[in-house]
């Protein structure tokens, strides 16, 4: 009997006993909005001449601008803010700090512990509080483009703690974290090989759409050689540390898309740089000569 | 060497300045720190707002989702706050479930919310007992430094000032909703309640907006919530030493004057926001 009932529990929604809690269930009022007769939501763009929604062209390699600012958050050790059109992210970094455990791996290197997080009012969707699965994934992308470029062997012993939270969600969330938490980690003075920058693109049939906002990245499924791609890039090394795709796509797509974000990680550099060299300027006053 | 002092003696380091009537950032005991406001930011939400109280940043942002009312308010909608301390803004913060302090705020904002009718429920719904809008408003904390009730009430009457609900009807044949996203009412905020914190040094002397080191080195909290019409909404005093009734009585005046400032930058934040 107790058995029957935990199980029945199991497969109710988690009750979060910790929140303010609200109706057991509510939906999106987007679910509900009327379809207009004779409009398809989705306008197919068939030639490769034509412009995407914000003006930017397809098939070349148009990122939107990027405002970048380091040292925001007072409380931690270094932090960025990033906004790519609407995609709006904060990161900061705490640490080196001493970590827990103490095994073999530890006494050598330090580790990168990363968290990436959504806003619940950062998509079109609400996110609710506990964490998906699809954040979970993120975070161990996240983890595994950064460690390439930290230097975590001059940190035995300690763990160096990265967060970033996703404000607004208007596409290539990842990319811009990626970036993001390099900054902040840049930020932090935590030794690095170089910086990691993040770029993504969405495949749209023959033209690839780079840094696609939220409404390019859900593609038509209808048409072939659809996917999205996400690269993290180490530009002065020019070594690839992340990359990740989905979608089917042919072989040589798949190899354009590969060099056309590699050239977008490459034109953000100077903004990044800059970024750097303003918040140092803040932080050191100029010596008197 | 004040570095050195204040590492070593902090509760001494403080007192020398409380002495002489102010505080290590200069600030006399009665006065805020500079409250910066930006509403409409997120375009995903329904509203938001953004605050910065010094160097203590909060985010709120509210979603507007469809639910069937409750079954004991038919003529109800729902209303649910929650506070997220995030390890992102503080080093103190661990990632995992809300920690004490965040489900002490976020009780404090839905007992503020419930108490001073800032919005009435029964706005919220749009055919009584089939359908009710649902406000989820969820304020995060991106720079912990203090004061982070203050901050959080502003932040979400910001927020719920700047919402725009689309219109919703039911159709009657097929007895679904049906969203117009094109059409967009904002909501009728009927009061404007702002809180005002104290923290307690010595059991005597009390400041104004402590920061987080003064909050770390008090003896007691009390946070008082008055609205436009100088009327107490709540106050909120959890444990701490005792404090009497006159200087209970001062605090509420000065909550009541930083009511008026706040109000008036909020409507000027408010003006200044193009409308949509």
């Amino acid at each position: 009997m107790v058995k029957e009932v935990a199980f029945q529990v199991e497969r109710a929604m988690p009750v979060d006993t910790k929140r303010v809690r609200g109706p057991e269930e509510s939906q999106s009022p987007w679910l509900f909005v009327q379809q207009s007769r004779g409009q398809p939501t989705r306008v197919p763009q068939t030639r490769e001449s034509e412009r995407r929604a914000d003006g930017r062209r397809r098939g070349q390699v148009d990122a939107r601008p990027m405002f970048a600012r380091c040292g925001l958050v007072s409380q931690a050790k270094g932090s960025a803010y990033i906004e790519a059109g609407n995609t709006k992210l904060i990161c900061s970094v705490y640490g080196p700090r001493e970590t827990e455990r103490k095994d073999e791996l530890d006494m050598k290197a330090g580790r990168l512990v990363c968290a990436f997080r959504l806003a619940p009012f950062s998509c079109a969707k609400r996110c609710p509080w506990i964490q998906g699965s699809q954040e979970k994934d993120l975070t161990l992308s996240l983890q595994e483009s950064l460690q390439p470029g930290v230097c975590l062997h001059k940190y035995p012993r300690s763990q160096i703690e990265v967060n970033v939270l996703v404000l607004e969600n208007d596409g290539s969330a990842l990319a811009h974290a990626i970036t993001c938490a390099s900054l902040a980690l840049a930020d932090a003075g935590i030794e690095m090989y170089d910086l990691v920058l993040g770029c993504s693109l969405r495949q749209d049939g023959a033209a690839y759409l780079l840094d696609p906002t939220c409404r390019e990245e859900n593609g038509d499924e209808s048409t072939e050689n659809q996917g999205s791609l996400t690269v993290a890039l180490l530009p002065t090394l020019n070594q690839i540390s992340g990359l990740l795709s989905t979608g089917e796509m042919k072989e040589e797509t798949v190899v354009g898309a590969v060099r056309a974000c590699v050239e977008g990680c490459q034109r953000l550099y100077p903004a990044a740089q800059q970024c750097l060299l303003k918040s140092v300027r803040r932080k050191v006053p100029a010596p008197q000569n | 060497m004040a570095a050195g002092f204040k590492t070593v003696e902090p509760l001494d380091y403080h007192r020398r300045f409380l002495k002489e009537n102010c505080r290590p950032d200069g600030r006399e005991l009665g006065e805020f720190r500079t409250t910066t406001l930006n509403i409409g930011s997120i375009t995903t939400a329904d509203g938001s707002a953004l605050v910065k109280l010094g160097n203590t940043t909060i985010i709120c942002g509210i979603k507007g989702e469809l639910a069937a009312p409750p079954v004991d308010a038919a003529n109800k909608g729902y209303i649910v706050p929650n506070v997220d301390l995030p390890p992102l803004c503080s080093s103190r913060f661990r990632p995992g479930p809300p920690g004490e302090q965040a489900q002490a705020a976020s009780q404090f904002i839905a007992d503020v919310i419930e108490n001073s009718d800032v919005i009435q429920k029964e706005d919220l719904c749009i055919v009584k007992g089939k359908l009710s809008w649902v406000l989820y408003c969820d304020i995060m904390c991106l720079d912990y430094d203090g004061n982070i009730l203050d901050a959080c009430t502003i932040a979400l009457l910001g927020a719920l000032k700047n919402v725009r609900l689309p219109e919703v009807h039911i159709n009657e044949e097929t007895d679904l909703a049906e969203v117009n996203m094109k059409q967009k009412n904002p909501l009728n905020i009927t009061k404007h309640p702002v809180a005002c914190s104290f923290a307690i040094f010595d059991d005597t002397i009390i400041i104004v907006d402590p920061t987080v080191e003064e909050e770390n080195l008090s003896t007691g909290m009390i946070t008082v919530v008055t609205d436009e019409d100088e009327k107490l909404c709540a106050v909120h005093k959890p444990g701490g030493t005792a404090l009497s009734g006159e200087k209970l009585q001062d605090c509420i005046s000065r909550a009541i004057t930083r009511n008026k400032e706040v109000n008036k930058l909020l409507n000027e934040v408010l003006i200044s926001v193009k409308p949509k």
